[in-house]
Parts: structure tokens; sequence; C-alpha cells
């Protein structure tokens, strides 16, 4: 098997799914981690959901929301950049990755700063913004803990909302211990105890740096506002203290109108954190004179969030809000871990998210693998706030794999030469009875009545799983045979009674 | 400063880019069906208890007061600080009463806008809030009256709001209607619902990472409505003060002196 050759990015992991999901299971640890973190989120989600007697007609308004806004995105964009610039904000207009980097770099460099402090930001880590600072000279500080974690521990993250969630505190302690320049000499491994030997570590960076980069979980069309939604205040030091702001934001995260917040502020964060509220939520409009930065500009994000739109059923996934729930209900995500999937954006959502963005481009992509890391269960549907379908979705992508695919092989592959088989085999009554009849030759070669290994090409499907054997009697036979005794059994009925 | 890059080109080209896209799907405003509840269905009395119940699940301190013993129950809120910030607008003769019981006020504003290292020296900030809301234990801020500048109400660590009882509205829809009647959408504006906290450590919640560590909040009657608080009430309400204990301890052990001490406190600590 050939390997994909496009380059990676932080959206294309370098590895299918299967192959790189089997080194994070072997991962002991880090399944305890998980387990033990998404066990808690579930449960706390649950009660803060059911508390809520109108939820199912606030999904139903998300929902509605985003699709007005899929439908009239370019007219609210342009009514959004209207309204930032009559506050005092510029709006820049960026492609892709490399467009949003270059121009977030030169807003930098025109400060003077060579230090940046960045709000925790999904759209940031989906274009390696600092990755690209740090190769320009600039080096950007994260502010949000688990990030802080993450970037001190040279490591990526593996949730859209608790990136360090695969860390537990023995391992944060041993990465603050090793990384951090002035971490206190007694610091032991106790959450509130970390908490604070981080905030110690920022306060400095929040007095001093003069320029800060943040994402948006809302810009509304109507006013030119943003929002931030965060807990721990680091957002807030950002989106404040600094003289210059620079915000990189999705085209798909407008709202039309400052009153559809209503809906967003409650679903979001019972979704996320399982809280009633988060402790901050910051909205601003462009520049309010004296108060906060000076000087704000918004970065306005495609990076291929157009060929989602382009598809009528995949432009569902632009509705996400990046609440995460999706994530702490997967029982695939909650085996392997985010790191799997390749992408910042892993998890459910990531697997109807991710091969989106990037296209599938053939066999060997990792992004085509995604739609595949998923047992089609249900869940995230079930908690998504803005009910995104995400196993129609998977279904949908799936079959967009299979068709690339076969498009690109002349000779049909051996699954789908069997696939056809079997359609012809099942499709009639008779020739369905002969096969099962036919298969039960099979039991002979069989031990502990499974097949463990079959020989070419069926060797394809023994590789990952063991084959139970075929029984002595089929499901058909069973009943055809239970049918005739009833049949008697009736009879004989009639003459006593 | 001028947008970058050849961005008339670039903007143009993603806008057209867009439209197709969009167009090839469904086009066409989508109606919303708005069946959630707008507003909320307890009395005033109700809704006020609720909001405390939010307030002291997030850690936060509550205690109400009576008009006239207003400066006196936000003086106890403060305690054991003692320097304070604040903009103009407080309620009539706070500030006056502060400065009068020995604290150390600065007042913020245009004339004197402190710099995050000056107030980061200053241990409490007090204000108002444009109004509160009980389902989910949110206060507003919007740069109203009493309220400042957004940096005044995040550098210091404690952050005590004074709150009228007619502001506590019970949902999320009814507040976001009442600030958009205020005109109050572009105005810098910050929810907030208890005092900083991080939940990045295995999901377990620790209380007071960046802004304020302590946050208390004042409930005071409405001029005029003096029947509203009874002596029971206020009783039971310095008891959730016991909260404050935590956040004394953690203060001690980190060495700042700025958290509430228990003597300052009515709670057993």
């Amino acid at each position: 098997m050939s390997t994909f050759l496009g380059m990676p990015s932080p959206l294309r992991g370098e590895q299918s799914f299967p192959k790189a999901s089997v080194k994070e299971l072997a991962n002991g640890q880090l399944r305890r981690n998980l387990q033990k973190a998404t066990s808690t989120i579930r449960a706390k989600r649950a009660a803060v959901v059911a508390e809520v007697p109108d939820w199912e007609e606030l999904r139903d308004a998300g929902a509605a929301i985003k699709a007005d806004v899929m439908a009239r995105l370019p007219e609210l964009l342009e009514q959004f950049e209207a309204a930032v610039t009559a506050r005092g904000g510029v709006v820049h207009w960026a492609s892709d990755a490399a467009e949003a980097n270059a121009i977030v770099t030169e807003l930098v460099r025109a400060t003077g700063s060579d230090e940046v402090i960045k709000v925790k930001s999904m759209a940031t880590q989906e274009i390696g913004l600092n990755e690209h600072l740090e190769a320009e000279g600039i080096a950007p500080i994260e502010t949000d803990l688990a990030e802080l974690i993450v970037q001190l521990g040279h490591d990526k993250p593996s949730h859209i909302l608790v990136p360090a969630i695969h860390r537990n505190r023995t391992e944060i302690l041993d990465i603050f211990r090793r990384e951090m320049p002035d971490v206190p000499a007694d610091l032991t491994d106790e959450p509130r105890r970390l908490a604070m030997a981080a905030r110690a570590h920022l306060r400095r960076k929040f007095l001093s740096v003069p320029v800060a980069v943040s994402g948006a979980n809302f810009g509304i069309a109507e006013t030119g506002t943003l929002t931030v939604v965060e807990s721990e205040g680091n957002g807030r030091m950002c989106l404040t203290l600094p003289q210059t702001l620079i915000t990189v934001m999705g085209i798909e995260k407008l709202l039309p109108s400052y009153a559809d917040l209503e809906v967003f502020l409650q679903l979001l964060p019972r979704s996320s954190t399982g809280e009633r509220m988060n402790p901050y939520t910051s909205l601003w409009t462009g520049v309010t004179p004296g108060d906060g930065p000076q000087e704000f500009h918004v970065v306005l994000l495609d990076n291929g969030r157009t060929n989602a739109l382009a598809d009528q059923v995949g432009r569902a996934a632009l509705h996400c809000i990046r609440c995460s729930a999706c994530l702490n209900v997967c029982p695939v995500y909650e085996r392997t871990g985010g790191h799997a999937y390749g992408s910042v954006y892993p998890g459910p959502i990531g697997a109807v998210l991710t091969p989106q963005l990037t296209g599938m481009q053939g066999h060997d992509d990792p992004s085509a693998s995604l739609p595949y890391a998923s047992t089609l269960c249900g869940a995230c549907y079930d908690v998504c706030p803005v009910k995104i379908d995400i196993p129609a979705l998977l279904v949908e992508l799936r079959a967009r794999a299979v068709e690339t695919d076969a498009a690109e092989r002349r000779l049909p592959t051996g699954w789908a030469a069997a696939m056809k088989a079997a359609a012809w085999v099942m499709a009639n009554d008779r020739r369905f009875a002969v096969a099962e009849k036919a298969s039960r030759v099979g039991r002979v070669v069989a031990r502990d009545g499974s097949f463990h290994r079959l020989p070419p090409p069926l060797n394809a499907w023994t590789g990952s799983r063991d084959l139970p054997a075929p029984p002595a009697q089929s499901f058909r036979e069973w009943w055809a045979e239970r049918e005739a005794g009833r049949e008697g059994e009736r009879e004989g009925g009639g003459d006593t009674g | 400063m001028k947008p970058i890059m050849d961005q008339a080109r670039v903007r143009a080209a993603m806008l057209a880019r867009i439209r197709e896209a969009r167009d090839q799907g469904a086009a066409g405003a989508v109606e919303v069906p708005r069946d959630y509840h707008r507003t909320g269905s307890l009395t005033p009395a109700e809704v006020v208890d609720l909001l405390i119940d939010r307030l002291v699940d997030y850690k936060a301190d509550v205690l109400t007061a009576q008009p006239d013993s207003l400066s006196a129950t936000v003086l106890q809120a403060l305690s054991p600080s003692t320097s304070v910030v604040v903009a103009d607008g407080l309620p009539a003769g706070l500030t006056e009463a502060l400065a009068a019981a020995g604290l150390q006020v600065t007042v913020d504003g245009d004339e004197h806008a402190l710099t995050a290292v000056q107030l980061d020296r200053i241990d409490a900030v007090v204000t108002t809030a444009a109004l509160a809301i009980a389902d989910n234990g949110v206060i507003v801020l919007d740069a109203g009256p009493g309220q400042g500048r957004r940096i005044i109400s995040l550098v210091p660590d404690l952050h005590v709001v004074v709150l009228r009882r007619s502001q506590v509205l019970q949902t999320v829809p009814e507040a976001v209607a009442r600030l958009v009647h205020d005109g109050g959408e572009t105005r810098p504006t910050t929810w907030i619902a208890g005092p900083s906290a991080t939940s990045d450590i295995e999901l377990n919640r620790v209380e007071g990472v960046h802004g304020p560590r302590t946050l208390r909040v004042v409930i005071v009657d409405d001029e005029g409505d003096q029947a509203q608080g009874d002596q029971g009430e206020q009783q039971a309400d310095q008891r959730q003060l016991g909260h404050a204990g935590d956040a004394g301890d953690l203060a001690a052990e980190h060495g700042t002196g700025r958290g509430p001490g228990v003597e300052g406190d009515a709670g057993p600590g």
C-alpha cells in the first residue's frame, strides 16, 4: 500500500485513522485519562441539559439559524464587514491558511512586538499560526491553561474544548517542572496548585505584551459584534489589556442578529463544559475609545469552508459551534483520543468536517479514512446542540470515498467484486438457500467455531477480525422447521378444543 | 491602518467563491422556529432566590442589603482589602462611604485612566451591573454607569458587584431583549458567571485563575421597596460566605495576602 504524498497539515495527519489509532490504543495511560474525563463531562452535560425544559426548541432554533446563515452567507459577511468598519475595526479576507498567517504576521510586526498573547482558538490552530509566527521570529504565548500545557509539552491538542484532556495531573506537573522557568519549587500535582502556577507565569505577560490574537465563537452580522466564550479570564485579559487585538474567525461563525445570542449562549455552555454558563463571555464591537484595544482587526478565514458549503449535504458540518459534546459521547473517540484523527478537529464532527475542508484525495489520503472512524451509533447526533446529523454525513462521505476510489481504479477491487456477487446471491431466495448450504462446507476447517485466518483474497477480512464458522443449521432452516412444528401443534390443539 | 496584501482582489475572489458555493445548495432566508421560552414564570422573589442559588453553586459569595445598609454591606464584602478601584456612577454616597471607612479609593475615569500595572496593585473593585439572569446565574456588565472600563473589573483579585433586585431577570431571552432595548448591543459587554475558573486538569473545576479569584454579589432592595428583604433572609445569605474560607486558604498558601480573611467574614470559614 502506498502512502499519501500530500503535505501533512494541522488538518491532515500522516497516517490513516486505523493506523494512527493502533498506536494510540496501545497507550493505557491515555485511555484511562480519556475514560475518566469523558465520563465526567458526559454526566455534567446530561444534568444541566435535563434542567432546561425547552432544550429541544432551542436546538431547533439553533439548527435553523445556522442553516439561514449558510443560505445568506455572502450577504451576511458583507453586512458584518460594514458594521465592523463603521465601529473602527479593520476587516481582512483570507482564502487559505497561508494568507491568514501572512496577514496576522504583518499586523503583529506593525506593533513592534516580538511576542503575542493568544486566546485558545481552533481557527488559529487550523492554520498553524503558532508555527508560522515562530518561524517569523515572533513568540506566540498560549494563555489558556490546557493550550499552555500542550505548548509547553511540545505536544498536539487532542480535544476541541480541553486540548490537554489526554494528560493527567502528574504528567502536567512534570511538564511545568521541565518547561516553566519560574515554576514554584514546591509545586505539587494538585489541580489548584498547578492552575495557580500558570496564573503567576502568565500574569506578567498579560500586563506587558501589547498585541493579542483570538478566535471568535460568534460574529454578529447586524452589529459587527464579536463574542468569545471562556472560563479562566485569560480571554478577557487578551481581549482587554493589549493595545492591538487581532481576531481570526472562520466565515461560518456568523449569526444574523444580536438577539440570536439568546439561543447560542444557552446551547453552547451546557453542551461544551456541562455548566449552566461558562464564567466569562466577552462581547465587543470594533473599537471603544478609552476601553480595551484601540486597534482591532478581524481576519475572515475560508480555508476550505467553501468546499463544504458547496455540498448540499456536507454544508451542515459548517453549523458546528465547536462545543465538543460529540467527542465526549463518542465510543471511538473515548478509546483512541484525538491524536489518531490527525486533524485539529477530532471526534465525530472532525470526521465529517476535516475531509470536507481538505478534500479527499484518493484512497491513501488520511482524510479519506476519517468517515470510517465511527460505529454510526448516533450518540453524537443526540447531543449536538445544532442537530447536525453526523451519522448521515459520515455515511454520505463514505459513499463519496468509495466512488472516488472506484473512479481511480480500472479493475474492481476484491471487495467490490465480492459485494456484487453477494448482492446477486441475496437478491434471490433460492440462490440464497443454496449458498447457505454450500457455506456449511467451511465448518470442516473452522477451529473453536471461528475462522482465524482465511486464504487470500479472503484474508483481507480475517486480517483484522475472526469470522464465525457457519452454523450447522441456518436461521432460515430453523425458522421453517419451527413453523412446520407449530402448524402441527395448532392442528392437534383443534382436536381437543 | 489599511488592509494588507491585495485585499480587494482576495475579497472579491473569496466572495465570488462563497456565492457560487452557496448557490449550489438552498439559498434564501430560512424560517427560524422560535418556540423556546422567552419569559419565565417565577415571581420576582423566586427569581432572586434562583439567582442566589446559581451564584452560590459557582462559588460566588452573596450578601443582601437594604438601601440604608448598602455601604456597610459593601464594606463587609470588601474585607480584608485595603485598596479599591471604582468608576463614576456607583449608588449615591457609596464611594464616599468606602473612603470614610479608611479604604484607599481610586476613581478610574476618562481623566484618570489607570494602567494594568497600576490596577494590579489594587486589591478590589466595586461595580454595578446592567442586569442579572437567574436561570444561568449570569451578571452582565455593559460599561454603563458605575461599571467603568472592562479592565477595572478584570485585573483586581476581588470583584464586588452591587445589584438591585429589580435588575434580576429570569431568562436569557429576557436579558438579551433588555440589552437590545437599552441600546447595549455595541457596548463592550461581559457576562460573568462566578469567579474565573478552569477545568483543564482532568476536568476538575478550580475556581480562580486569571480573572478575579473572588466574586461577591451584593443584592440590594430597590429604593422604596424595603419590605422585600427581611432579617432571616439576610442571615441565610451570609451563611453562604462560608465559601470565602476556601479562597482565603488559597491566598494564604500563595502568600498574596489578598484573599478574604476569615475574621472579616460573617461565615464560619
